[in-house]
């Protein structure tokens, strides 16, 4: 009875501060892209035949998969997970980044003074930029399971020795 | 390992950074660029009105602005394209203002002067504007616009020809009138008279200086010998041409009476 409560305080005192890291760096993460999401906001206000509201479900979606990244991959530092995460995070934010800019052809058709006008951003050469980093970061992320793995299996043909 | 991965963080970050200042500055290049147009001047020779805009660019960003390509396409009241127009400036330097023509060019033989001389219209014109920024990110805005048109000769008509005898000819009038709907147009020359009585016979002929500007009316008469007085009808058809310095059209058969 004693060693269960042992254990279940070993746990909480293991986990408490992983959760509080974990929350500090997923709020960190949220006010990241809060600050950049007001600058966001403030042409739709001013602009808004120019920024159209429909884009701020495509932000949403993208600041909860980065702060739920940020959270998971601080829970689970020091683990094997923290790196799948990292993989994950760069293979899921590098997609989505395609799929919301549209593979860098972004078209606008805002009414000004009763005249429609179409507006065709291309930006496939800065799209294919931030997709050459995000490669970067998978292969830092994927070097970094290696690294773990080969630590792991370091120290543990050290302990068997 | 541990060294090559920490290179690797810290060239990721580094790259990320470069690549935010990019976005930022080309925005902000972006939003310092303006372009507008000038007063417009018309223009007209061999049948062909040039319209004039100049196009005034200022470039205030931090990149050069390239391949810079404005086009116009005009489209009649019938779909019909009358007139496509290209303007292209291969570079724009940072921080340079510049000033170039776009001109427009419409050819009266490529529009059905029947309808466009006496009919107020409407022309479709086709705005497109492409640019790339900093060699990286391409813009095209593109709209159509309405562009009306004044007929030079809106309401033509001919009232009823009168007659009298100066001791040695019989002596016709036909009061004329019309209006100058056209912004550009101006109407300066000869119109010729052709009189022909309800049997469609010959009767006289004449014709009149005219010099009606841009919004403004004519209301006149042309004189004409009557040669048999016999063959005067108080109704039949009048074959009219029209001799300007901008345009010619006629013969055009007008019933009179």
């Amino acid at each position: 009875m004693v060693k269960a409560e042992d254990r279940r305080e070993g746990l909480l005192k293991r986990i408490a501060p992983r959760v509080l890291k974990a929350s500090l760096w997923g709020f960190l993460t949220f006010l990241m892209y809060y600050i950049p999401y007001q600058l966001l906001v403030l042409p739709m206000l001013m602009f808004p035949q120019f920024f159209s509201f429909e884009i701020q479900p495509i932000f949403y979606t993208f600041v909860a998969l980065a702060v739920f990244f940020a959270v998971a991959i601080q829970f689970f530092s020091g683990t094997i997970l923290q790196y799948v995460l990292g993989v994950a995070r760069a293979l899921i934010l590098m997609t989505y980044l395609i799929y919301a800019l549209n593979g860098g052809i972004l078209t606008l058709t805002p009414n000004v003074g009763g005249e429609t006008f179409t507006i065709v951003v291309e930006f496939r050469a800065f799209l294919m930029m931030i997709i050459l980093v995000s490669l970067l970061s998978l292969a830092k992320s994927i070097l970094q399971t290696i690294n773990f793995l080969a630590s792991e299996k370091e120290s543990s043909s050290f302990q068997d020795t | 390992m541990r060294q090559a991965l920490r290179a690797l963080g810290w060239a990721t970050k580094v790259l990320w950074v470069l690549i935010i200042f990019f976005a930022a500055t080309v925005i902000y290049s972006a939003l310092n660029f303006r372009m507008g147009f000038g007063e417009p001047r018309a223009t007209f020779s061999n049948g062909v009105v040039v319209m004039s805009f100049p196009l005034l660019i200022d470039n205030h960003g931090y990149y050069q602005v390239s391949d810079l390509n404005l086009t116009t396409r005009l489209i009649d009241n019938e779909g019909n394209l009358v007139s496509t127009s290209t303007t292209i400036v291969p570079l724009i330097a940072y921080s340079s203002n510049l000033e170039k023509s776009h001109n427009i060019s419409l050819s009266l033989s490529n529009l059905n002067l029947t309808y466009f001389l006496f009919e107020d219209s409407n022309f479709e014109a086709d705005l497109s504007i492409a640019m790339k920024f900093a060699r990286a990110v391409s813009l095209q805005v593109a709209t159509d616009m309405i562009i009306p048109w004044g007929a030079p000769l809106y309401n033509f008509s001919v009232g009823e020809m009168t007659y009298r005898f100066n001791g040695t000819h019989y002596l016709g009038a036909v009061p004329i009138s019309f209006e100058n709907h056209s912004s550009f147009l101006n109407v300066t020359g000869a119109i010729r008279f052709e009189i022909y009585n309800n049997r469609g016979e010959f009767v006289g002929s004449g014709e009149k200086i005219v010099d009606v500007p841009s919004y403004s009316g004519c209301g006149d008469q042309i004189e004409l010998i009557v040669n048999d007085p016999a063959k005067i009808t108080t109704s039949g058809q009048a074959s009219v041409s029209f001799e300007t310095s901008m345009f010619s059209f006629g013969p055009m058969v007008v019933p009179y009476g």
